[in-house]
């Protein structure tokens, strides 16, 4: 049995619909969440009530909205294990934003020409293309590590890669958006830690699935994103170590970034600002730091019960069905939040649509992991994922609509 | 299975699907293109022999894709294989067209039309699209119009 309470579905209210003339079915939370009622409310209460911009006014508004934007930071940081006197939470639009400032300002300086650049094969797109930029720029090299038979990192190949290319960076996710394998992140921290690299950890999947702690990860960078963790879109953030901080230079400039400005030329705010430049999306971050609220009172033990008990019971389902391949670790402790799997002779992209007929919505196609793709050898995968508002009923859902896939494909 | 269902996954293009035709490519060919859909990883290779007399006397549609592509290019092969050049071009306009919400074609095989159901899903037009697209660049190439062999859905 769930922890959680069938009430906690009234919280988001886009699941009380019907898709096709079905009941909507949401498997796809890996995309994005849902958004509860609460973050929702916190946002409109602040853009109707206490709403001014930020960081400038001396009237009362201005200075109520300059701490609620400034405490919901404090929270933020706290609630993915930072401490406000070394580490520095910086605000960008999205993970995304945040993998492109730490490339091409907080960690650009440390790569030279001839450098390696570490990778994995199972990134998402947003973790790999910048690096592939910036090694061109640099005239660096860049180094992927492979996969286990089971799906997992090979962790060999990554302390051996480590040793070998003593790489400027190593960059990788916590928890793979297409397999689901939770990366030994800490040990890969520390690794690569070893050969003097710095380290760029992606925890964008993670969000509303695996506790983030940065303290413990020991990593030079963390990256997340508001919407993946029923936060709104538009805002993410990456943590850093304040002295890393300190010694970078600023990825945009204009207003809110500086301390003076001259004719010439002009001088930098201190941290976090110097990072910030022009005004932030204020009414977005107070609906995350609300997001941050709801998942912390749900509570991490409950969410991983539920989220267990949910994948292992679609796990299970889809191991019975005929020609199903299913990617990812096999045992559960080592996966979370989503499964990829093909129906042998259908296509993901038919399977989706015949899903979203049966009122059932998952992701099909390369996921934003073309790399893992052709590693994989298939051109595309059928992803399901679960948040905290998926029930047993909803994989029930699922599994029905899945046996539609072979009726019409006559299987 | 719902109605709408039943109308893009007719028995027509699940047995061109599983049993794709012409998809042998042609060597030596006249013109080749290749055709790709970068959202979902669709790919056609198409090659053509055409005759002197502007007749394309055969062509090879080898497709990595969905269903709907897939069988698209198998039903396209089928029908136009052994038409003019002139009579293609307009069938391709034609196609475009109906997957525009024009008028079903009528072809001699009657498997054209069962792509009508394409329609209702707006997101799958382009898969079905694909390999009629790509025909149409191996021929824009034969004829000199155009220089290059690939296209893709997103550009
Ligand atoms: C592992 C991983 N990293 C990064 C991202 C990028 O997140 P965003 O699009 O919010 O920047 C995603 C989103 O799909 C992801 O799954």
């Amino acid at each position: 049995m769930s922890p959680f309470n069938r009430s906690l579905r009234q919280d988001f209210p886009s699941l009380q619909k019907m898709v096709h003339g079905k009941p909507y079915v949401f498997l796809d939370s890996a995309a994005s969440s849902l958004k509860p009622t609460s973050m929702v409310q916190a946002m409109s209460d602040f853009m109707l009530g206490p709403y001014a911009n930020i960081h400038r006014g001396v009237y009362h508004d201005s200075l109520k909205s300059t701490e609620l934007f400034e405490n919901a930071r404090e929270e933020l940081l706290s609630f993915f294990g930072g401490n406000s006197q070394e580490d520095v939470l910086i605000f960008t639009r999205n993970a995304t934003d945040a993998v492109n400032v730490t490339a091409f300002s907080i960690f650009e300086p440390y790569v030279k020409e001839g450098d390696t650049i570490l990778l994995t094969v199972m990134e998402h797109h947003a973790n790999l293309v910048p690096w592939q930029v910036l090694a061109k720029r640099k005239k660096a090299k860049l180094a992927y590590v492979s996969l286990t038979d089971d799906h997992q990192l090979d962790l060999q190949e990554f302390e051996k890669a480590c040793k070998t290319h003593k790489p400027a960076v190593a960059a990788f996710s916590f928890i793979s958006n297409v397999l689901g394998t939770i990366n030994p992140v800490q040990s890969m921290a520390k690794m690569a830690h070893q050969q003097g690299s710095k380290v760029l950890v992606d925890a964008a999947q993670a969000g509303m699935h695996e506790s983030v702690q940065f303290n413990l990860v020991d990593s030079d960078v963390t990256v997340m994103t508001a919407h993946k963790m029923l936060g709104p879109t538009g805002i993410g953030c990456l943590i850093a170590k304040r002295n890393l901080l300190e010694k970078a230079e600023p990825y945009q400039f204009g207003g809110d970034m500086i301390a003076k400005v001259d004719y010439e030329s002009s001088t930098w705010n201190t941290l976090p600002n110097k990072f910030e430049a022009g005004t932030p999306p204020i009414a977005e971050v107070v609906g995350w730091a609300a997001a941050c609220a709801y998942l912390e009172e749900l509570g991490w033990p409950a969410i991983h019960e539920h989220e267990h008990l949910l994948l292992s019971a679609a796990y299970e389902r889809l191991k019975q069905m005929k020609g199903v391949t299913l990617y990812g670790p096999k045992d559960p402790n080592n996966r979370s939040s989503v499964i990829s799997f093909n129906i042998k002779g259908v296509h993901a992209h038919d399977v989706g649509t015949i899903l979203d007929q049966e009122g059932v919505a998952v992701r099909v196609g390369h996921h934003c992991a073309q790399i893992l793709m052709k590693t994989l050898k298939v051109p595309a995968t059928v992803r399901m994922s679960v948040g905290v508002y998926t029930t047993i009923e909803d994989i029930d859902a699922f599994e029905s609509a899945l046996k539609k896939v072979y009726e019409v494909f006559r299987l | 299975m719902n109605d709408a269902l039943k109308e893009l996954y007719q028995d027509v293009i699940i047995d061109h699907y599983n049993h794709p035709r012409c998809n042998e490519p042609i060597v030596p060919a006249t013109s080749e293109a290749d055709g790709v859909n970068p959202l979902c990883g669709d790919e056609v290779s198409l090659t053509l022999k055409i005759q002197e007399s502007m007749v394309v006397s055969e062509i090879g549609v080898c497709t990595q894709g969905c269903s709907i592509c897939t069988a698209s290019g198998s039903i396209m092969a089928e029908e136009l294989e052994g038409k003019s050049i002139s009579d293609i071009k307009s069938s391709i306009d034609a196609f475009k067209g109906m997957m525009a919400g024009g008028d079903v074609l009528s072809s001699t095989s009657g498997d054209i039309e069962a792509l009508s159901g394409v329609k209702l899903f707006p997101v799958r037009i382009k898969c079905a699209l694909l390999p009629w697209m790509t025909l149409q660049q191996a021929i824009d190439q034969y004829e000199g119009v155009s220089k290059e062999n690939h296209i893709s859905t997103e550009e």
